[in-house]
């Protein structure tokens, strides 16, 4: 019985360890993804201005169709309160979006800190500065991506590493 | 939406709580001026008049309220749908129409490129000019305007806001309906400023007749000649012609036996004739009659309706009821 209880300890304990790993490389995953799919939005955003001269409100809605959570419900709450209730400035309206960004998302702050500042140009200016202001997020993105991708096997395997070690030290203190 | 919901959503959340206070009869403001740094000023039927920190009408310039430089950006975020690029061409113009047919004249940093206005930056003066559609400030003049069953070439000669716009919408809406004692036409419209028929998103926000063309935003010359070309109009309406090339597209819309309806800045046929462009309109004869819009406090106030030699076949000095 006292091996039963040891052994479902251990299991537990392992389980416990390893789950924690899981997590944090599934969100490593999450991250890449999310980067991937932002670069693709931030693209279409770049040509509607571009091409199509679209105003904000109507490229907001047109991008929050075309995509899932949390993209989607980010540009939908942006495309809502600019185009229908037009009572807080835009860079009001981009910071919340920005922050629910970052509780929903995977994104982190390296991540979010080039969407601030794309926010703060956004809207103002020619078609020029809006273009540079994009490509420059755009470039931002790649790079945190690039790297992501240059060391998130790396990653994976230390987290899982150091967490059967941990798993394996918490079950030895406790035998 | 209503007119006053129309121009609240123009204006930074401070100024329109002020507004909000001040209760308002929308249809009597004709103007709300905005300058960074200095008093928020308003025209209402005619007067001008500060608005204080508490949303009073006043005319004493003490604790007025002071337009923030925040105001102004906040402003022109709701006036240019948070997108001021996609307002560039109208910008480099001077100004802006939105929802409603309002017109927002703004001044700032001019940015050249060699000698061609690019663009205007530092936005720091803004003044929006309310539309008012009046229907039926025409009806006593259409008569007028017909030689039996034809209409005439027709010019509106107005001074700066006395009602010019607002005549030739009504006028455009009259021709084109028709009534029980003659037929509508097909009218073609270019709407340089989309302030006539102000379309948004294509649809007219302005009533200007159930047989009216309209080309929105497009250059008075090259309108009237597509239109000729392609919309095969009887009438042919352009508000505010200056230039040579505008002179000539009338011309050839004559030509082509189109009837043209137009308008232009001056106080009076003589007026009209020392304009070194326009001069030809008169001298010429190539209008039959010539609408005379009288200036003074209250717009739409017609001076007189004469034919092509000069002789008046209507004088009405005084405000009629029709006058708005």
């Amino acid at each position: 019985m006292n091996i039963l209880f040891k052994t479902m300890g251990i299991v537990f304990v392992m389980s416990a360890t390893l789950s924690f790993s899981l997590t944090h490389n599934r969100m490593l995953d999450n991250r890449k993804q999310e980067l991937r799919r932002l670069y693709s939005l931030l693209l279409q955003l770049k040509s509607e201005i571009q091409y199509m001269n679209n105003p904000l409100p109507e490229i907001f809605a047109k991008l929050s169709i075309q995509t899932k959570a949390p993209f989607g419900i980010w540009f939908s709450d942006m495309a809502m309160r600019t185009e229908d209730e037009k009572a807080e400035s835009f860079s009001a309206i981009w910071i919340s979006g920005i922050e629910y960004l970052k509780a929903q998302s995977a994104l982190n702050n390296e991540d979010i800190e080039p969407l601030l500042e794309l926010g703060e140009r956004l809207g103002n200016g020619d078609v020029a500065t809006q273009m540079k202001a994009i490509d420059y997020t755009l470039l931002h993105l790649e790079n945190n991506r690039k790297v992501l991708e240059g060391e998130m096997e790396q990653k994976k395997k230390v987290t899982l590493t150091l967490s059967l070690f941990l798993g394996t030290m918490i079950w030895i203190v406790l035998i | 939406m209503t007119k006053k919901d129309e121009i609240l959503k123009l204006l930074s959340g401070k100024i329109r709580m002020l507004f909000l206070d001040m209760h308002l009869r929308y249809e009597c403001l004709q103007e709300i001026r905005l300058r960074v740094n200095t008093p928020l000023i308003l025209v209402l039927a005619g007067k001008e008049y500060f608005v204080s920190e508490y949303g009073q009408l006043i005319n004493d310039i003490n604790n007025t309220y002071i337009v923030t430089t925040q105001d102004m950006k906040e402003t022109l975020e709701y006036i240019s749908n948070f997108s001021l690029y996609a307002y560039e061409d109208e910008i480099r113009q001077g100004f802006i129409t939105v929802h409603g047919g309002h017109r927002i004249g703004v001044a700032g940093r001019v940015i050249l490129d060699g000698e061609r206005i690019k663009s205007i930056q530092h936005i720091s003066f803004m003044n929006i000019r309310i539309s008012h559609e009046i229907k039926g400030c025409a009806n006593r003049i259409i008569p007028y305007l017909y030689n039996g069953n034809e209409i005439c070439h027709t010019l509106i000669i107005s001074p700066p806001c006395c009602g010019k716009t607002t005549m030739l919408r009504d006028v455009v809406r009259l021709l084109s309906d028709g009534d029980n004692n003659r037929a509508g036409v097909c009218v073609g419209l270019v709407d340089e400023r989309s302030e006539i028929a102000a379309c948004y998103k294509g649809i007219p926000q302005n009533d200007v007749g159930i047989r009216t063309d309209i080309l929105d935003c497009c250059p008075k010359a090259e309108g009237m000649l597509m239109l000729i070309r392609s919309m095969s109009p009887r009438l042919i309406a352009v508000d505010e012609i200056g230039k040579k090339e505008d002179i000539d597209a009338i011309a050839y819309v004559m030509n082509c036996g189109c009837k043209m309806l137009a308008t232009v800045h001056g106080s009076s046929m003589e007026d009209i004739r020392k304009k070194p462009v326009l001069k030809r309109l008169i001298e010429d004869k190539m209008f039959a009659r010539y609408i005379i819009l009288q200036s003074g406090h209250r717009p739409g106030v017609i001076d007189s309706i004469c034919n092509e030699n000069g002789q008046a076949l209507y004088i009405g000095r005084q405000a009629r009821e029709y006058s708005f």
